[in-house]
């Protein structure tokens, strides 16, 4: 993929990640809770994974963060070390760890959206 | 004259040089504003993604039922990963506004424009708005890590 | 009292500045191809007044060491050959003033993240390289009219404004040298080139902006620039080449828009 087309994604990521994070932190202070201390309850962390809209909201979160972490750490990965194979490795590694990220994000999501206490 | 036929567009052969210094985005001066803002930058995206991984494998405790995570947010709930809380909560607020200002400067909003170089030479892109956006994330992280001190040591 | 236009040359019409007896010039010698390791070797030399470090580093070789190695020409700051890392800061040495630096023995290097040849003098290989890779001249879309150019191509001074100021590097290098992703990535086109490459893409007679961008849009081209600025920071001639960058970054995301 052409390097501008990623950093267009890559781009997009960030924006969604800026809205998407500063109302995940906005739940753990402020937006339906009663403090710090409370939010980390287990009701009020199931609340947020049974409530449709906070549960979609960090699995964008989720998705956008594991892209954005994932790719910038690749960069850095290949300015560590050079050649074909760990190019290669770094690559597929990196495709290989972020979607392991979003699978097991999502189960904690999913699954916690539709079991109940 | 005819013009000599360049290199094809492979970068596989664009490299001779044996030896590359991995550290030098810490170690090489000179040191200015911008380059510790790159600094703390890249400092601040490693330390989150080590976070970020720890973060989802705490959060899926929830699925072991309400005794479960009780038990597991009890056992991190001391001085120790609270100040640890805080310090994130310092990394993400500098990280994304030093974030949006890359962005800005990236798109050439704020990177300054090009112009004739007249003696004594100031380079447009270091501009007032890039150091303003700069001092703004470092100001904003300092803001944040006491905003989040106020909520998490004292219970907000 | 130094006026504001004496302040910013750097030039000092103030008491306080003692003008030393002599200068130790500290050097680096080495010559890898014969083997061992990079040594330090200092050197006296006889202070006067608006001495350069070129200056000083002529007097050794002429009097002291005459197999100290380091590349000049020209002396006045347009040719580019006397880069190299002064007190651990690239810069181009007949430019630099004695006087300027802290007092002290003065540190002279090769230039970081370029192969050394001998003593002072790098390996512009890559540097080169990379400047060839990005096609640095001008591109028509009739190849014969590029050959053979029937007529003039006419330019406003505001078109001209657009990359005049990248059209004035002297290929030092220093920017590379102060460049953390060149240091770190082999691959990287560095800041020189990519300039380049923005300089030609922002002249109003090329019409090869599809080709350039092929040559700079992936991950060892301009993306790979994290921002530093250093390079910005040490370019003795003004160029901004992480102006130059960024322009270049936003011409193909709004291409891509």
């Amino acid at each position: 993929m052409r390097g501008s087309k990623l950093m267009l994604v890559n781009y997009m990521c960030m924006v969604l990640i800026g809205i998407t994070l500063f109302l995940h932190l906005a739940t753990h202070a402020f937006l339906g809770v009663s403090g710090y201390e409370a939010s980390l309850q287990p009701d009020a962390v199931k609340g947020h994974y049974t409530d449709t809209a906070t549960a979609f909201m960090l699995a964008v979160l989720l998705v956008v963060l594991a892209f954005h972490s994932i790719f910038s750490f690749k960069t850095t990965l290949l300015e560590w070390r050079h050649g074909k194979t760990w190019t290669k490795a770094v690559n597929w590694g990196a495709i290989v760890v972020a979607a392991v990220m979003v699978a097991f994000g999502m189960w904690t999501i999913v699954a916690a959206y539709i079991t109940r206490w | 004259m005819n013009a000599q036929s360049p290199p094809s567009a492979s970068t596989s052969e664009l490299e001779s040089r044996k030896k590359t210094r991995f550290l030098a985005w810490v170690f090489d001066k000179p040191w200015h504003l911008e380059r510790f803002g790159m600094m703390l930058h890249r400092a601040t995206g490693l330390g989150l993604l080590l976070y970020l991984i720890f973060h989802l494998v705490v959060t899926n405790a929830i699925l072991g039922g309400r005794v479960f995570f009780a038990d597991i947010m009890g056992m991190l709930s001391n001085p120790a990963t609270h100040i640890g809380e805080i310090v994130v909560v310092g990394a993400v607020a500098f990280h994304g506004i030093n974030g949006i200002r890359l962005v800005l400067i990236g798109l050439g909003v704020i990177s300054g424009r090009p112009h004739r170089p007249d003696f004594p030479y100031k380079a447009p892109s270091l501009n007032n708005a890039e150091k303003g956006a700069l001092w703004t994330a470092f100001g904003i992280g300092v803001v944040s890590v006491l905003f989040a001190s106020f909520f998490i040591l004292m219970g907000g | 009292m130094a006026t504001a236009s004496e302040k910013e040359m750097n030039v000092s019409s103030e008491p306080g500045f003692t003008p030393p007896k002599e200068v130790v010039i500290r050097c680096s010698r080495w010559t890898p191809s014969v083997g061992g390791k990079p040594a330090v070797k200092e050197y006296k030399v006889p202070y006067s007044q608006g001495m350069t470090v070129l200056d000083a580093l002529l007097y050794a070789k002429e009097n002291i060491d005459a197999s100290l190695s380091f590349r000049y020409s020209c002396r006045m700051g347009i040719c580019g050959s006397c880069g190299m890392l002064i007190n651990g800061r690239p810069m181009l040495a007949c430019e630099t003033q004695i006087k300027e630096l802290p007092p002290g023995p003065i540190e002279t290097e090769p230039l970081a993240n370029y192969d050394t040849i001998r003593d002072l003098a790098t390996d512009f290989t890559d540097f080169f390289a990379h400047y060839r890779f990005v096609k640095p001249y001008l591109i028509r879309a009739d190849k014969d009219e590029q050959e053979k150019p029937a007529k003039q191509y006419p330019q406003t001074e505001k078109d001209r404004l657009k990359y005049l100021q990248f059209s004035y590097c002297i290929m030092c290098g220093l920017c590379d040298a102060a460049c953390p992703p060149v240091a770190m990535d082999p691959k990287y086109l560095g800041p020189q080139a990519l300039a380049a490459s923005f300089r030609w893409m922002a002249d109003s007679r090329d019409e090869g902006r599809a080709e350039r961008a092929e040559t700079v849009d992936h991950e060892h081209g301009c993306w790979q620039c994290h921002v530093a600025m250093t390079c910005s920071v040490v370019c003795p001639k003004g160029i901004d080449p992480a102006l130059g960058i960024q322009m270049l970054k936003r011409l193909l995301i709004l291409k891509r828009l």
